[in-house]
């Protein structure tokens, strides 16, 4: 049960991540609408982009993501 | 949107849990967590026992399995209609009540569902009536019980399915409380004995609606109240939108994250089919802001509105997550004084119904008309005297004058 409650507490700081990159998940969600019918990983690539500023956002901040 | 009351799905084996068969119909159930009495509605035998044995009686004349208790007293709710829907596990919703209200922070996230309890018992006092026993299902932690005065009701008895919510019910000190466990699918109370019943964003749970209304009716006495608050159709559809968009990014196909609700249209007609008259069916937007998508949904887990439908998903990829978060925000982010928020909309539909009585008032029979409408135009002209209605308050204060 530690690894859960680790899981949480470490869930419970994604706000806080998606602030640091609001950048990079503005160019996600923007090609995200963008498409008429989205198909699957259509937007991979800004989605990469969205979680390594993420993995860097949490290094930064002192969890992981 | 699923259309609930069309929808015929396959009918549950019940656990091995169960204790007593009353009819084939109704099975009762007895969870070993909560020890909380469910209700589930078959429309076939499932003891094999009790079918062999009616086979056996029918070509020996006796039986050799020993008989199941048989309840004596007959079923009392005996729906028009069969409908076997099972849409929402109310085992599961049990469990998210339960965690929800053992949770130390279960008052942070009382704020809708206490705005809601708030205009609801508004309208209670808009009916200037003392009701003796009133019933409130669903109340959650009292949000509509707290706002009860005795000058309306005078015994009052408070139901949810959670017993944890139920013992943090604060009920005024003048009204006679009982508290009680009740699953809405199925009213414990006798036929025709109570003055009002209320329900406060609770009834958007319950799998046979029409069902639930058709109890509610037998048990209230003629000319008796019902009043009910539920979730429509528009709640949380950015939630709704957002991850609809993100899983078909990320998975390539949707799975339904947030329960069917209700349409106001449909409310409609379930209430008469229930025989309820003279509705009055109302709706009301609920706007709250959040910083972010996770916070709308730790708050709804915390206010015990996790989904609990049977075709939910049971994970949610972190992936996901933060791609509906990121969509949510650049679709419907708001932006105020530097601070971005989300904004996640409630829809609530409010609806009341009356029981059949002689004394309601009727629409005078056809052929007993004497103005025409061609002459609304000169009706200052052609009325020939005026009457002036007083409310029960004004005639209060001419009473007190005099």
């Amino acid at each position: 049960m530690e690894s859960v409650v680790k899981a949480r507490q470490r869930l419970r700081r994604y706000p806080e991540l998606l602030i640091e990159c609001s950048g990079p998940a503005a160019a996600y969600a923007t090609c995200v609408l963008a498409k008429e019918n989205v198909k699957q990983a259509e937007c991979d690539h800004e989605f990469q982009e969205l979680r390594k500023c993420l993995q860097r956002a949490a290094r930064n901040v002192g969890t992981r993501l | 949107m699923l259309s609930c009351w069309a929808a015929r799905s396959t009918v549950l084996c019940t656990p091995r849990r169960f204790l007593k068969i009353h009819s084939t119909e109704f099975i009762w159930e007895c969870d070993r967590y909560t020890k909380i009495r469910l209700c589930y509605n078959l429309n076939r035998s499932l003891n094999a026992q009790n079918k062999l044995n009616k086979i056996l009686r029918d070509l020996y004349g006796k039986s050799i399995f020993r008989e199941l208790y048989q309840s004596s007293v007959p079923m009392q709710i005996k729906p028009a209609e069969r409908t076997t829907v099972n849409i929402f596990d109310r085992q599961a919703k049990v469990l998210q009540r339960e965690r929800a209200a053992r949770a130390s922070d279960v008052a942070v996230y009382d704020y809708l569902k206490e705005e809601v309890g708030y205009r609801l018992a508004d309208r209670i006092f808009d009916i200037k009536r003392k009701f003796r026993l009133a019933v409130d299902l669903g109340c959650g932690r009292g949000y509509v019980a707290k706002h009860i005065d005795s000058e309306y009701v005078e015994e009052l008895v408070v139901c949810d399915m959670s017993p944890t919510w139920l013992e943090q019910v604060s009920c005024p000190q003048s009204v006679k409380v009982k508290r009680e466990v009740v699953d809405e699918e199925c009213l414990p109370f006798e036929p025709a004995s109570l003055d009002l019943v209320t329900s406060s964003l609770s009834m958007h749970w319950v799998n046979d609606l029409p069902g639930a209304f058709r109890q509610i009716n037998s048990c209230l006495k003629n000319d008796g109240v019902f009043m009910g608050a539920v979730f429509g159709g528009d709640t949380l559809y950015e939630l709704r939108s957002s991850l609809q968009l993100a899983e078909l990014e990320r998975h390539g196909g949707i799975a339904p994250h947030i329960s069917p609700f209700t349409e106001i249209r449909d409310i409609g007609s379930l209430l008469t089919r229930a025989g309820f008259t003279m509705l009055t069916v109302d709706t009301d937007e609920i706007v709250v802001s959040y910083p972010s998508m996770f916070d709308l949904m730790w708050d709804l887990k915390g206010m015990g509105e996790s989904n609990a439908a049977y075709n939910r998903k049971l994970h949610l990829r972190r992936d996901t997550a933060v791609a509906a978060a990121a969509i949510y925000k650049q679709l419907y982010g708001k932006e105020q004084d530097g601070k971005c928020s989300i904004p996640a909309t409630f829809q609530i539909i409010y609806m009341l119904g009356w029981k059949p009585d002689a004394s309601q008032p009727k629409p005078l029979p056809r052929g007993s008309g004497e103005m025409s409408l061609k002459d609304l135009y000169r009706l200052d002209e052609v009325i020939s005297k005026t009457n002036k209605i007083s409310s029960d308050d004004q005639r209060a204060q001419l009473k007190k004058k005099k």
